[in-house]
């Protein structure tokens, strides 16, 4: 964990962040999600002038600025700029310039988490004239500023979570040799960062789904890990009748929260509560929750004397009455917290109140004493109003409350 | 000028070269060639090129206490082409057994429908480790091992498979002649032939070399008559390509005629075989298993297996070679049982509570856990051993593995059905097919008793050719007194129960994984104790049959430290390169490796205290009379003698 405070304080200090929407998290909760790319250019290197109201682009010729100057953005383009770079000579001359402005132009090209792209670059270097051939250029940081313009390249790999390869090992060992320090940083990425990729307990694949039912199928099933015993459907809203939208609807529930639905007092209304927002990776899910005012905690037993293990009871022979107030008789689930009992979650196509009213429908089927209880839908959301005032809905059960 | 150390012209150069780390290339080459797997530029590394490494036996030198520690590192055989292949390969595997393999039809029927065998032929199943020249899928022992998991899915089609191609061809793939694998294999890699493995007789089970069927030679020297019956043979009905073993005279160098046992490729169509009606089976019951009759087929002399009378070892290659997969196919059920399961157990609920609430049941599935997680480490580890070294030697590994798996899927697969209740005691749920399935496991491919005596003896043989160093040194003191020192405090620890601990196992592993390094090594340590204190009590009579229990626990005992070797190495690897949810492996393995040495510490006293002490002598007692009865001896409750 340190390693992420590290790189947390690194990004404050030394990146050019553009458009960042960091969220700071604590170490015990997933990582912080950047949804931009960190870059690092040549201007924040010891080797440069640090001045802070550069312009990166006046650094850069004009003439390489050139390669990458194309209306079109995408891989080809930039693999093709790469080979283009190669004509210019057989020494390859401005290498290092050429490096740092490919890795400020990636994300605008849309490959800054591709390993081929990072390999390619790197392959720009010189092969064999830097490695060091005696104690002093060893000692010394031999080629210095070719061996940061590596370094950097590696770093920004590694803030984008792109994992090298051994091919990656080859060309920085056919560059700087196997005492460098490019090897050596590419040492370090190989140990910790296939540690960290997959030290989430709840991963999310690494590229997320575009399509909205996929993610919100995602979303939903990872809120129900909480309770095993629980299954997360796909229904449609015009299966119920009288429905104006059109969408999907995608619902989470378990056999336990049915259970407590049963036994729900029907005279107390429950509450669709909602948007909340939930993100995976740097898409973001909206989902409803059916609550329930919280129930009481049950009440610790009352015992005369509290060890008298004279007075053991169990059950096999009857001896202990399901009324008694006994720890065994009504264990609390994880749905029942303080704030309310959570009795589904759903995320639907439209978030609107026509497609909960669905979704509420829907559940009856599942849970019979639902039909019974009055069901609220809040006004107030997080991000705002959830829909017009015009289209509240006709059924007499539903009646919106000011918060 | 230092007697006995010259310093000569090439020392001077490679000094000075280390010194100054000059290379010895110019600038002008790259200087590549720094480790010889790694070529220039910038290809990936190949596995397929370089030499593969020569290893000595792992479980045969643990008998004498030496620990090849290149086991700690967990092979990783394939690259990433084969890799993404094998996984591309798994596929519509797994979609043809989800999707078109009806187990219970298959069950019940006792049949495995046409249409499902010719699905397995278009997958490529016949040929799995057929060379590719020959229409094969040329797979490796790990690939094999993968694909063991998905085909284990219905027994009937595993052992159906496993008969044609473990056992049935394997011996034309290890020792037959180019031209029998150019006439055979192509037909059968395609599944237009299917494949046999004839050894059982009614009268040799266990006993392979008494088999009786014969082979006789015509005088023209290029035909040989097979007479004889087979009993228990897979694919046995259908077969078109059986292996047969028969016995055959040899000539002796004294002019006697013996008998050994030659292997024979037989064609059904040779004329003279006949199969006798499928066996009714308590599992596997889509597999046709029936006895096959030999009646002077005619075989030419050009269908001999390796050499005439070299027919044992031949069956012995071809058994050895096919057993490690029993653990990955055991892991692969095992894993789809618990998951049902565990379903169950989360939804079901009891005194207004899941059943996974509750300890006992919590305990099935973890200890479930453990043993599928041994499992698969042994099967692949084992793999790995056979695909990454020259001329491996895994007889004893692949063994242990199949003794392990098999009891282990006996076990759990009845925990299964234990958690389901009246519901797993049911034909409408799968469990009472897989249990009924698995207890084959147990008797074929070498029963565990007879195994767990070749695990014994075959490790105890290999001990006793250094041991006999050691007796030598023993019996001179004073020609080797360091020795004698060194040996007699080692003696005096043991008999303490207090071996020192001097292997280092703990710096090949991750260094969470130190408690188990230490466990092993102390188990290690201990066994090698144990085999020393039987070769010296009984000596030549160790194969005796009244010292088999002594053997078999010598046998547990190394099952346990090859699992323990394998968890570990396996749980150490996944930490350090990060695979998802390793903490848990770590704990799985730690867990194993504790109880494990639970049982060896209690096998190794038992050993150590003698049959006299540890009831070894009572049971034969016991079972004695009870043999000599005929039945129960102990008189009923209720006699009374007076009134």
């Amino acid at each position: 964990m340190a390693l992420r405070g590290h790189l947390l304080l690194r990004g404050l200090l030394h990146s050019t962040l553009r458009n960042v929407s960091v969220i700071q998290t604590t170490c015990n909760r997933t990582p912080t999600l950047v949804s931009h790319v960190r870059t690092i250019t040549s201007s924040h290197t010891a080797f440069a002038a640090r001045r802070k109201n550069d312009n990166v682009d006046e650094k850069t010729s004009m003439t390489i600025q050139g390669f990458f100057s194309s209306k079109e953005k995408n891989k080809d383009v930039f693999m093709v700029a790469c080979d283009a770079f190669r004509t210019r000579g057989p020494q390859l001359r401005g290498h290092v310039e050429f490096i740092y402005a490919a890795m400020k132009n990636m994300e605008d090209f849309g490959v800054h988490k591709d390993l081929e792209v990072y390999k390619k670059i790197l392959d720009l270097m010189p092969k064999g004239k830097m490695i060091p051939t005696n104690i002093f250029q060893q000692e010394f940081m031999h080629y210095p500023r070719q061996q940061q313009c590596a370094i950097d390249c590696l770093e920004q790999m590694e803030l984008n979570g792109v994992l090298p390869d051994s091919e990656t090992e080859m060309i920085l060992r056919n560059t700087f040799g196997k005492h460098s320090h490019p090897v050596s940083k590419f040492g370090r990425m190989m140990y910790w960062m296939p540690k960290f990729k997959n030290a989430s307990p709840w991963p999310i694949p690494a590229s997320p789904p575009n399509d909205a039912l996929e993610l919100a199928q995602l979303a939903v099933a990872r809120m129900c890990t909480v309770d095993p015993s629980s299954s997360v459907t796909v229904l449609q809203t015009n299966t119920v009748e009288d429905a104006i939208d059109d969408t999907w609807i995608v619902s989470g529930q378990s056999l336990t929260q049915q259970k407590l639905v049963e036994e729900l007092p029907v005279d107390q209304p429950i509450k669709v509560e909602g948007p909340f927002r939930i993100f995976l990776r740097d898409k973001l899910v909206g989902y409803f929750i059916l609550r329930a005012e919280a129930r009481p905690p049950p009440e610790p037993i009352k015992r005369e004397v509290v060890d008298d293990v004279g007075s053991l009871k169990f059950w096999f022979t009857g001896e202990v009455d399901p009324e008694e107030e006994t720890n065994l008789g009504r264990p609390v689930s994880v749905h029942e917290q303080e704030d309310g009992i959570i009795l589904g979650v759903c995320a639907t196509g439209t978030s609107s109140r026509d497609s909960l009213l669905s979704w509420v429908r829907l559940l009856e089927t599942t849970n019979p004493n639902l039909a019974n209880i009055p069901v609220l839908f809040t006004q107030a959301s997080p991000i705002g109003e959830v829909m017009a005032i015009d289209q509240l809905s006709n059924k007499s059960e539903t009646a919106t409350i000011p918060t | 000028m230092v007697r006995g150390y010259k310093l000569n012209n090439n020392n001077v150069i490679r000094i000075r070269a280390a010194l100054f780390n000059t290379s010895t290339h110019t600038n002008s080459e790259p200087a590549i060639k720094v480790q010889e797997e790694e070529h220039s530029g910038t290809q990936q590394p190949q596995a397929t090129t370089t030499p593969k490494p020569k290893r000595e036996p792992f479980v045969k030198n643990l008998f004498l206490g030496k620990f090849d520690k290149n086991v700690l590192a967990f092979p990783e055989v394939l690259d990433q082409e084969r890799h993404e292949l094998l996984h591309e390969m798994v596929v519509p595997i797994e979609r043809f057994f989800n999707e078109q393999v009806d187990g219970a039809k298959i069950d019940d029927e006792a049949k495995i429908p046409e249409e499902t065998l010719e699905g397995l032929k278009s997958l490529g199943l016949y040929g799995q480790q057929i060379p590719e020249e020959y229409g094969g899928l040329g797979l490796g022992a790990t690939e094999y091992a993968r694909i063991a998991e998905i085909t284990s899915l219905d027994g009937g089609i595993a052992v159906t498979l496993a008969a044609h191609q473990a056992i049935g061809l394997k011996g034309i793939i290890i020792a037959g002649t180019e031209a029998q694998k150019a006439k055979y294999l192509p037909r059968l890699a395609t599944g237009e032939w299917t494949a046999a493995f004839c050894l059982t007789e009614p009268g040799s089970g266990s006993d392979a070399a008494s088999i009786q069927t014969s082979a006789t030679l015509s005088d023209d020297g290029k035909t040989w008559t097979l007479n004889g019956n087979k009993i228990w043979i897979s694919n046995g009905g259908y077969a078109d390509l059986m292996t047969v073993f028969a016995k055959t005279k040899e000539m002796q160098r004294d002019g006697t005629m013996k008998d050994r046992v030659t292997a024979f490729i037989v064609e059904r169509n040779y004329g003279g075989v006949t199969s006798g009606p499928p066996e009714d089976k308590l599992g596997i019951r889509g597999s046709n298993t029936c006895e096959v009759f030999f009646d002077n087929v005619p075989v030419p002399a050009e269908n001999v297996i390796g050499e005439v009378g070299g027919g044992f070892k031949v069956a012995m290659n071809i058994l050895n070679s096919g057993r490690f997969s029993m653990g990955s196919s055991g892991a692969g059920i095992l894993k789809c049982v618990m998951k049902w399961a565990i379903e169950h157990a989360n939804t079901r609920h009891q005194f207004s509570r899941p059943l996974s609430d509750f300890a006992l049941i919590k305990e099935k599935f973890a200890r479930m856990s453990v043993n599928i997680y041994a499992m698969e480490s042994m099967a692949y580890l084992t793999a790995g051993i056979l695909d990454g070294t020259q001329d491996p030697d895994c007889s004893v590994e692949a063994a242990m593995v199949k003794v392990f798996s098999s009891e282990g899927m006996w076990k759990w697969s009845s925990e299964c059905l234990q958690v389901l209740g009246g519901l797993g005691y049911t034909k409408s749920y799968p469990y009472e097919r897989y249990l009924r399935d698995a207890r084959i496991l147990l008797i074929f491919e070498g029963t565990n008793e007879i195994l767990r005596l070749f695990i014994g003896l075959s490790g105890l043989q290999h001990a006793g050719l250094e041991l006999r160093n050691l007796v030598k040194k023993l019996r001179n003191p004073l020609m080797n007194p360091g020795f004698i020192l060194g040996k007699g405090i080692e003696r005096f620890r043991q008999s303490k129960d207090n071996p020192k601990l001097d292997l280092g196992l703990s710096g090949h592993l991750h260094p969470s994984l130190m408690g188990g390094a230490e466990v092993l090594e102390y188990c290690v340590k201990r066994f090698q104790y144990a085999v020393e204190t039987v070769l010296a009590r009984y000596g030549l009579e160790v194969a005796d049959p009244a010292n088999q229990l002594e053997v078999a626990r010598l046998a547990d005992c190394a099952i346990d430290l090859y699992a323990m070797t394998a968890v570990l190495s396996r749980a150490s690897r996944s930490h350090c390169i990060g695979i998802h949810k390793s903490d848990h492996e770590l704990q799985l393995a730690l867990f194993f490796c504790e109880e494990a040495s639970k049982r060896v510490k209690i096998a190794v006293k038992d050993i150590e205290d003698g049959p006299f002490n540890s009831g070894d002598n009572v049971v034969t007692a016991i079972a004695d009379e009870v043999l000599s009865n005929g039945g129960y001896v102990a008189h009923h409750p209720l006699t009374r003698t007076f009134w």
